[in-house]
């Protein structure tokens, strides 16, 4: 529990040196700066890709990823995808299947698939 | 909109009233989406029955989706060799990025489709088998699920995908879209980088390729880049690009050509403005520096910081007092 509110932490201090941008900048523009959509609010020069990648790879140790898989999966993420998981990994969907529902939520559930809104039941 | 075929049709269009009566009420209870796009239906059916399958085993739809479109590609890809690159335990379950960097490294760009039903028929018309993500829940409890879109139905109005355990699942186009529509409508093909898929915008090819830049393989970058150049020759984004891998690669005599290549096409361009002053400044140009920044009239705020930077190098280095020594700065 102390050990989770320690790294809740430092990824909360993390993400703040991110934002405001204190990692050394470049002042040439990469291509993926170019071409990050707006709604993303990409500063990509801002991004301290040592910070992210440290606060990602622990996320992922966190969640059962071998520690050395864990350090070359992070370093195959672009600055954009680090910068995201940085910022949102708990939020981040992790597309799996659609088998363990229980209790209201199977209720409702089972409603909206025989009113056709969902379809858990039918694409497990 | 009921076709009536057969002797139940009456009870069907009462069923369908009825229901129609409920979804009006969730509707009305903020169950709703917001409605979805029509689809201009094509003439024939496709599917590319080609595409080989790999049945999912417990959480893991994120390889096996992988394995379908990296493999449909004659690529040597499978769930248990791509698992270790993508699946994370504690979610039972794969990122999208991490789904994206994994097709990199068999040299693909993951391309991103736009949110239109009609570009997945558009990229299955052209033989790619498409990566989606589904959330087969809800809004609120998500149940996320990646599968592979293979064809499309106009008659019976259905997607056929690869899915789970399923070999052909065939679903109604409204039922499809909708769990696509909950997982914001992501989908992705996966393309070789000198072959552009025609359902793309150049923004969105670059995007896929960019990070090949960023992770420092150039030479899959610079295949991407050039064959934007040829596929959008009016577009000065691409010119950036390619001016990006030269500067890498040392090549600042090719980077700054491109970068003027680029200001031609756009005279507000930026990124390419930005560029050419850093070039410009680092062999001894300062003046034309300075009115390259100065041709600039906006700048958006993403690329704020880069270009106050550049502008105080340039004026530090007024400042000590250089000027433009070398003839030919432009």
């Amino acid at each position: 529990m102390r050990l989770k509110i320690r790294n809740l932490f430092l990824g909360f201090l993390a993400s703040c040196f991110m934002l405001t941008g204190m990692s050394a900048q470049a002042s040439m523009i990469g291509t993926e700066s170019l071409v990050a959509q707006q709604s993303r609010q990409a500063d990509l020069a801002t991004i301290d890709r040592f910070m992210a990648s440290d606060q990602v790879r622990a996320q992922l140790e966190t969640w059962g990823v071998e520690s050395e898989l864990a350090a070359e999966r992070v370093a195959r993420l672009s600055d954009a995808e680090l910068q995201q998981l940085a910022m949102n990994i708990q939020a981040q969907p992790a597309g799996g299947d659609a088998i363990a529902v229980i209790g209201l939520v199977f209720l409702v559930l089972l409603v909206l698939e025989l009113l056709g809104v969902t379809n858990v039941f039918t694409a497990i | 909109m009921i076709p009536v075929r057969d002797p139940r049709g009456r009870r069907a269009r009462t069923l369908h009233r009825f229901w129609l009566l409920l979804s009006a009420g969730f509707a009305l209870s903020g169950c709703a989406s917001r409605p979805l796009t029509q689809i201009d239906p094509p003439a024939a059916s496709v599917e590319l029955v080609d595409t080989p399958f790999f049945a999912q085993t417990e959480h893991h739809c994120g390889p096996a989706a992988l394995a379908t479109v990296l493999a449909a590609q004659g690529l040597d890809a499978t769930p248990e060799a791509l698992a270790p690159w993508v699946y994370v335990p504690g979610r039972e379950g794969s990122l999208q990025a991490e789904m994206l960097a994994a097709a990199r490294r068999f040299d693909r760009v993951p391309v991103r489709l736009g949110s239109d039903p009609q570009a997945l028929i558009g990229a299955l018309e052209q033989g790619y088998p498409v990566l989606v993500l589904q959330n087969l829940g809800l809004r609120r409890w998500p149940r996320w699920h990646y599968a592979v879109v293979i064809g499309y139905d106009p008659r019976e109005r259905a997607f056929i995908l690869r899915s789970g355990t399923t070999r052909r699942e065939v679903l109604a186009e409204r039922r499809f879209v909708a769990s696509w529509e909950r997982a914001d409508r992501w989908a992705v093909v996966l393309a070789e980088p000198d072959a552009i898929p025609t359902a793309t915008t150049v923004q969105d090819w670059l995007a896929g390729a960019a990070p090949f830049e960023s992770l420092g393989r150039l030479a899959v970058a610079e295949q991407a880049y050039r064959a934007a150049i040829t596929r959008w020759p009016q577009s000065a984004l691409p010119w950036q690009a390619i001016s990006n891998v030269d500067h890498a690669l040392g090549r600042t005599a090719a980077a700054e050509r491109a970068l003027r290549r680029a200001v031609e096409l756009d005279d507000q361009a930026v990124v390419a403005r930005n560029n050419l002053a850093n070039l410009l400044l680092a062999r001894g140009c300062v003046e034309a520096a300075q009115r390259q920044v100065d041709t600039l009239r906006q700048v958006p705020p993403r690329f704020a910081t880069a270009l106050e930077q550049t502008r105080e190098k340039i004026r530090l280095a007024a400042a000590s007092g250089a000027a433009d020594l070398a003839a030919d700065c432009g």
